[in-house]
C-alpha cells in the first residue's frame, strides 16, 4: 500500500514539474517576445528609407566629386544603400518566425494545435523566409549591377576603375537571374514553380573547365 | 593688521590669475587644434567632438566613457577615418612616409600656408563589461610656413599609438515626481606610445642639411586616463548633463619655450583638458533628433575660450544618419550610411584649425569606415 502511494506521490510531483516547466517556458517565451517587441519598434520601411537616401546621395556625389578617393568613397555608399534597400525588402517579406509563434501562443481562440496545423504554419514560414531572401538578394543584386554598369560607362570614372566596375557589375548580373530563377523547395511547394536554374561548374580534364548554368522551364 | 593681510593675500591671487591670463597666450605660441582627436571617429568629427551627451549610438563611448552603460553593441569593429580630399592623402603620406625634401614642401605649400593631415585608426573589441581599443596610428602633420620674405616651416609630426582600455557604470537612478534622473560614470586608461617632431627649420636648411638630422622623431611613453560623468532623464523639460576630464596624467603638454615663437603647441588633444556637455535628444515616428552643447576648458575647468564652444546635431533614420556642428572655427556637415558590417561616412568642413591666426577658414573633406565583425 505504501509502495503504490509512493509511486503516485512520485508521478504526481513529476507531471506537476511537467506541467509547470510547460507553464514556464510558455510564460518565459511570450514574456521574452514582449520585451523584444518593445525595444524593436521601429519603422518597417526605415531601411528603405535610409537606403534611397545614400543611393540618392552616393550617386549626386559621384558625379559632382572631382578626387578619385571621394569617387570611390562616394560608390561605397550607393553600395550600402543598395544593400539596405535589400535589407529592407527581406525585412518587409520576411514572415518574422519569432512573431508568428508568438500569435500562435496567445491566439485565447485556440487551445491545440493539430500536427497539419504547425506543419502547414512551418512550410509556411520557411516558404516565406527563402521567398524573401530571395527577392532581397534579386533585387539588391540587379541594382547593384545597373549602378556599377553606370558608374563604368555614363559616369566619369578612372580606366582602372571602369574595368573593376564592369566586373562587379557582371558579378551582381549573374547572382540577379541565378536569384531570379532558382526557388527553394519550399519555395516551390508554397508558391509553386513557374521557372528554374542550376548554375554547374566541373573540370572535364586538366586543361578543360566548363561553368554555365542550365535553364529549365517547367510548363 | 587682519584686514590687510587678507587684503594683501587677496590682491596677490587677483594679480596672479589676471597674469595668467594675461600670459596665457605666451605659453601658447601657435595653439593649433585639431577635430579629429586620439580615439576620435568620423562621428565625433562630424559632431565636432560635441557629443558627450548623445547616448545608445556606436560612437558614444569615444565622446564619453559615461556614456558605457548605454551602449549595447558586442564584438569587434575595426575603423579608420581622416582627411580625405584633393591632395590631402598625398601630402600626409608623403611628410609621414617619404624623406622630407625641399621639393616636398615647395609642393605642399604651393596653394596655401598652412597645410594639415589627420588620421585616426583603431581596433575595438567590446562586451557588456568593457571596451578594449588598440590605436595604432592616430597620424598628424602640421607644417605652418611663416616669413615668406625668407621662408620657415613650423613641423609638427606625431604618431600616437595607444591601448585603451574603457568601462562605465550606471551609478544611480532618481525618480521624482517630474523626472527620473540617471546617474552614470565611465573611465578609460590607456597607454601610448607618442613619437614625435615639433621642430622649425628654413627651407634653405632643407637645402644644406640631410632631413634626417633635421627632423629627429622623439618618442615619449606614458599611461594616461580620461573620467567621465552623465546625468541622464526622461523628461523634455531638463537637459541632459556631462562632464569630463580628458588626458588626466599627460606628459604630453607643450614643451616649447618663450623663445621659439612660432613652434606648434596643438590644443585638446594630447593636453589635459576638460569639458561640459548639455545635450537634448528627440524621438519621432520618423528619426530621432539629438542635439549638443560642448564647453572645453583647459586644464581641470581652468580657462575657457568662448571660440571653441561647439554646437552640434545629429538625425538618423533606420540606417542613415545627418550630422552638423558649428562653431567659430569649425563648421561641419555629415552624411554617416550604415549597413551589417560596413558603414562610411563622408563630412564636408569649413575649418581654421590655426583659429585667429589663419586668415581664412579652409574647405576639407573627411572620410570615415566602419568594419563590423
Amino acid at each position: 500500500m505504501m509502495r503504490h502511494f509512493g509511486r503516485f506521490l512520485f508521478f504526481s510531483v513529476f507531471l506537476m514539474g511537467v506541467t509547470f516547466a510547460r507553464n514556464e517556458s510558455t510564460r518565459f517565451y511570450i514574456e521574452q517576445n514582449r520585451k523584444a517587441e518593445n525595444i524593436f519598434q521601429y519603422n518597417s520601411y526605415e531601411n528603405i528609407i535610409s537606403g534611397g537616401a545614400a543611393f540618392l546621395i552616393g550617386n549626386i556625389g559621384y558625379v559632382l566629386s572631382d578626387s578619385g578617393f571621394l569617387k570611390l568613397s562616394y560608390a561605397a555608399i550607393q553600395t550600402i544603400g543598395i544593400i539596405n534597400i535589400g535589407q529592407g525588402i527581406y525585412k518587409l517579406k520576411s514572415p518574422n518566425v519569432d512573431a508568428s509563434f508568438y500569435r500562435m501562443l496567445t491566439d485565447n481562440r485556440i487551445k491545440y494545435y493539430s500536427k497539419e496545423a504547425i506543419a502547414d504554419r512551418l512550410l509556411e514560414i520557411l516558404a516565406k523566409e527563402e521567398r524573401a531572401k530571395r527577392l532581397s538578394l534579386l533585387y539588391s543584386s540587379a541594382f547593384l549591377a545597373t549602378q556599377y554598369f553606370l558608374n563604368a560607362t555614363v559616369y566619369a570614372s578612372e580606366d582602372k576603375v571602369e574595368n573593376i566596375y564592369m566586373f562587379l557589375g557582371g558579378i551582381n548580373v549573374i547572382i540577379a537571374i541565378y536569384m531570379g530563377l532558382y526557388k527553394d523547395d519550399s519555395e516551390k511547394f508554397y508558391f509553386g514553380d513557374d521557372y528554374d536554374i542550376s548554375p554547374f561548374a566541373y573540370q572535364e580534364d586538366k586543361n578543360n573547365f566548363s561553368t554555365g548554368a542550365i535553364l529549365t522551364f517547367r510548363f | 593688521m587682519i584686514k590687510k593681510i587678507i587684503y594683501m593675500n587677496l590682491s596677490k591671487i587677483f594679480l596672479t590669475i589676471v597674469s595668467l591670463l594675461c600670459f596665457y597666450n605666451n605659453a601658447f605660441p601657435l595653439a593649433i587644434t585639431h577635430q579629429l582627436r586620439p580615439n576620435g571617429n568620423f562621428d565625433t568629427l562630424a559632431l565636432s567632438n560635441a557629443c558627450s551627451t548623445i547616448v545608445g549610438t556606436s560612437f558614444s563611448v569615444r565622446c564619453n566613457p559615461a556614456l558605457f552603460p548605454y551602449s549595447k553593441g558586442e564584438g569587434v569593429l575595426i575603423s579608420a577615418s581622416g582627411k580625405s580630399d584633393g591632395d590631402s592623402i598625398d601630402n600626409g603620406r608623403d611628410l609621414i612616409f617619404s624623406p622630407i625634401t625641399e621639393e616636398l614642401i615647395r609642393k605642399i605649400f604651393q596653394q596655401k600656408n598652412f597645410n594639415t593631415f589627420t588620421l585616426n585608426s583603431d581596433f575595438a573589441f567590446k562586451t557588456s563589461v568593457l571596451e578594449i581599443s588598440y590605436s595604432p596610428y592616430y597620424l598628424l602633420a602640421d607644417l605652418y610656413l611663416f616669413n615668406p620674405a625668407f621662408p620657415e616651416v613650423s613641423l609638427n609630426l606625431i604618431n600616437h599609438e595607444s591601448l585603451r582600455l574603457t568601462s562605465g557604470l550606471e551609478v544611480l537612478q532618481l525618480p521624482t515626481a517630474v523626472a527620473k534622473f540617471i546617474f552614470s560614470a565611465g573611465a578609460s586608461v590607456y597607454y601610448f606610445e607618442h613619437s614625435y617632431e615639433n621642430t622649425v627649420f628654413s627651407l634653405f636648411d632643407l637645402t644644406t642639411t640631410r632631413p634626417e638630422n633635421l627632423i629627429k622623431m622623439k618618442s615619449r611613453y606614458g599611461v594616461g586616463a580620461d573620467v567621465g560623468f552623465f546625468l541622464d532623464n526622461n523628461s523634455l523639460l531638463f537637459p541632459k548633463l556631462s562632464l569630463q576630464i580628458k588626458n588626466i596624467n599627460s606628459t604630453l603638454e607643450d614643451d616649447s619655450s618663450e623663445n621659439e615663437a612660432i613652434i606648434q603647441a596643438p590644443q585638446f588633444l594630447f593636453d589635459t583638458y576638460s569639458t561640459i556637455g548639455i545635450g537634448e535628444k528627440f524621438q519621432t515616428a520618423y528619426g530621432r533628433f539629438d542635439l549638443s552643447c560642448e564647453i572645453p576648458f583647459s586644464d581641470y575647468f581652468f580657462l575657457v575660450s568662448p571660440a571653441q564652444i561647439m554646437f552640434s546635431g545629429r538625425y538618423s533614420i533606420g540606417l542613415f544618419s545627418v550630422l552638423g556642428s558649428a562653431g567659430k572655427y569649425y563648421q561641419n556637415v555629415g552624411l554617416r550610411f550604415d549597413s551589417k558590417n560596413f558603414n562610411i561616412g563622408i563630412t564636408y568642413s569649413r575649418e581654421a584649425d590655426m583659429g585667429a591666426e589663419q586668415a581664412s577658414m579652409e574647405q576639407a573633406v573627411y572620410t570615415g569606415v566602419d568594419i563590423i565583425l
